[in-house]
């Protein structure tokens, strides 16, 4: 009699849990399979100078002040070396010549700083304490912006190669379409004003679509050419979109 | 008696003692209407003014049956010494711009007509004048041109507005818009746009206003 009553009770209890029990909501909001998952943006500086020019050196100088002042969580830094026939630079690479025309097509000329591809753009240096003032007001302008989009990526070096691995997720609740994922190789060459010297750019992967929630791969494998110390390498993931303005970066991040 | 008349020597008579009654005055009054007033001309001593400065308005009118004539003055704006009499000493508003004065001539017959003057009084304030571009503490990249934009208003108008970076004139410009480009190509560093507004009609100093800015000089590869 006891017995079937503990039955009953147990019998009882089991089926009130079982009807509470509901899909557990993903509320965590890195969780991209949550619909309200989102990322701060990183802001992607790209600087386009050319060091044998008068004022790039004024911008390189800030880059490096504005470099101690946000964290790569925050703020990455790239440069690139614009080739030139009157100015002579010994870093410039003739594919940032590619990336700069596509970013602008107006007043091409140096330096020119850009923040998340078009969003701000910030042209000329007069000195490196203006020039630093203007660019700490362009990524605090880009800083608090939102991102759908998580990038997670992994850099290996073997003695004659370099391989990028992304893993590309979808925050949020929507789809996205047509955009790309590139990589960019830099290198800190330790001295003022070259600490983000990009040195390879590799070419982007177009994706028509990506679903909500969805992760796609991409895969960058190249070679060492113009490395001058593999240990202090570094490769930025970008993927980015073009609109009416131009190219936009909406996420960024280093890879490992 | 024998008055046997023809019907053309009985009218005949009837008008000649029709006459005799003293009435042909009369008669020939009410047959031809009168003529209004005629206003020969209307002019101030002095057609433009300062503001709360006086002039004398005066009319010269005369009525084709010679008869006395009456003055009726109004202003648009100002203040009349009088309101009747062939002349008024008007005293202008504190405000610049074109006033009319207009005199109403009557003659003893009820004849009527009307006139009117536009007295122009001139402001002597400085002209107000603002740079819209470029903002005060603005950046401006050094490359090719930048156009300076600046608006300019004074009630007496505009005669031109110069503009000038440092000690570089860079150039009038007499209509709106008041835009002039400045070659900043090579240019680095900072600098000091004045734009002055002279105004229209009366010579005096200019409106001025001045914005400093930092050209950010750049190199074309």
């Amino acid at each position: 009699m006891l017995r079937s009553s503990h039955l009953r009770w147990w019998i009882l209890s089991a089926l009130g849990l079982f009807l509470a029990c509901e899909p557990l909501e993903r509320n965590n909001p890195l969780d991209p399979q949550n619909p309200s998952s989102e990322r701060r943006r990183v802001v992607l500086v790209e600087a386009f100078v050319n060091a044998a020019t008068p004022f790039s050196a004024f911008a390189l100088s800030a880059l490096d002040s504005l470099a101690l002042a946000f964290s790569p969580q925050h703020v990455l830094i790239v440069e690139y070396h614009l080739p030139s026939l009157a100015f002579a630079d010994p870093f410039a690479l003739p594919a940032a010549a590619d990336r700069y025309k596509n970013l602008t097509a107006a007043a091409p000329a140096v330096p020119d700083v850009f923040f998340n591809g078009v969003l701000q753009r910030v042209q000329g240096a007069s000195n490196a304490g203006t020039a630093l003032l203007r660019y700490r007001s362009a990524v605090q302008n880009e800083i608090d912006k939102i991102a759908h989009f998580t990038l997670a990526a992994q850099k290996t070096i073997s003695p004659t190669s370099l391989t990028v691995d992304v893993t590309v997720a979808r925050l949020g609740d929507s789809s996205f379409e047509n955009f790309t994922v590139g990589a960019i190789v830099w290198e800190n060459l330790a001295t003022a004003g070259h600490h983000h010297v990009v040195r390879k750019l590799f070419a982007s992967e177009n994706f028509s679509r990506i679903a909500a929630g969805e992760k796609k791969t991409v895969h960058f494998v190249g070679d060492l050419a113009g490395i001058s110390n593999v240990q202090h390498v570094q490769v930025v993931v970008i993927l980015e979109q073009t609109t009416s303005l131009g190219r936009e970066v909406l996420q960024s991040t280093l890879a490992e | 008696m024998n008055f046997s008349m023809k019907p053309f020597g009985r009218i005949l008579v009837g008008l000649v003692g029709l006459c005799s009654l003293n009435g042909c005055e009369e008669l020939g009054t009410l047959i031809k209407p009168n003529k209004p007033p005629a206003i020969d001309r209307i002019f101030a001593l002095r057609n433009q003014l300062s503001p709360t400065d006086t002039t004398t308005v005066i009319v010269e009118a005369h009525d084709p049956e010679d008869g006395a004539l009456s003055f009726e003055w109004k202003a648009e704006q100002g203040v009349l010494s009088s309101t009747a009499g062939p002349y008024v000493r008007w005293t202008a508003p504190s405000t610049a711009g074109n006033f009319k004065i207009s005199v109403e001539v009557r003659d003893d017959k009820r004849g009527e007509t009307q006139g009117q003057i536009t007295l122009t009084v001139l402001a002597s304030e400085k002209p107000t004048v603002k740079i819209i571009e470029p903002f005060d503490g603005a950046f401006i990249p050094g490359f090719d041109v930048f156009e300076i934009k600046a608006s300019a208003n004074h009630p007496n108008g505009i005669q031109r507005v110069e503009f000038q970076v440092g000690a570089q004139y860079l150039g009038s410009v007499d209509t709106p818009p008041y835009k002039q480009t400045w070659q900043v190509d090579g240019l680095s560093g900072p600098a000091t746009i004045i734009v002055r507004a002279f105004r229209a009609r009366i010579p005096g100093d200019p409106g001025v206003d001045s914005v400093r800015v930092n050209v950010e000089g750049t190199t074309r590869l």
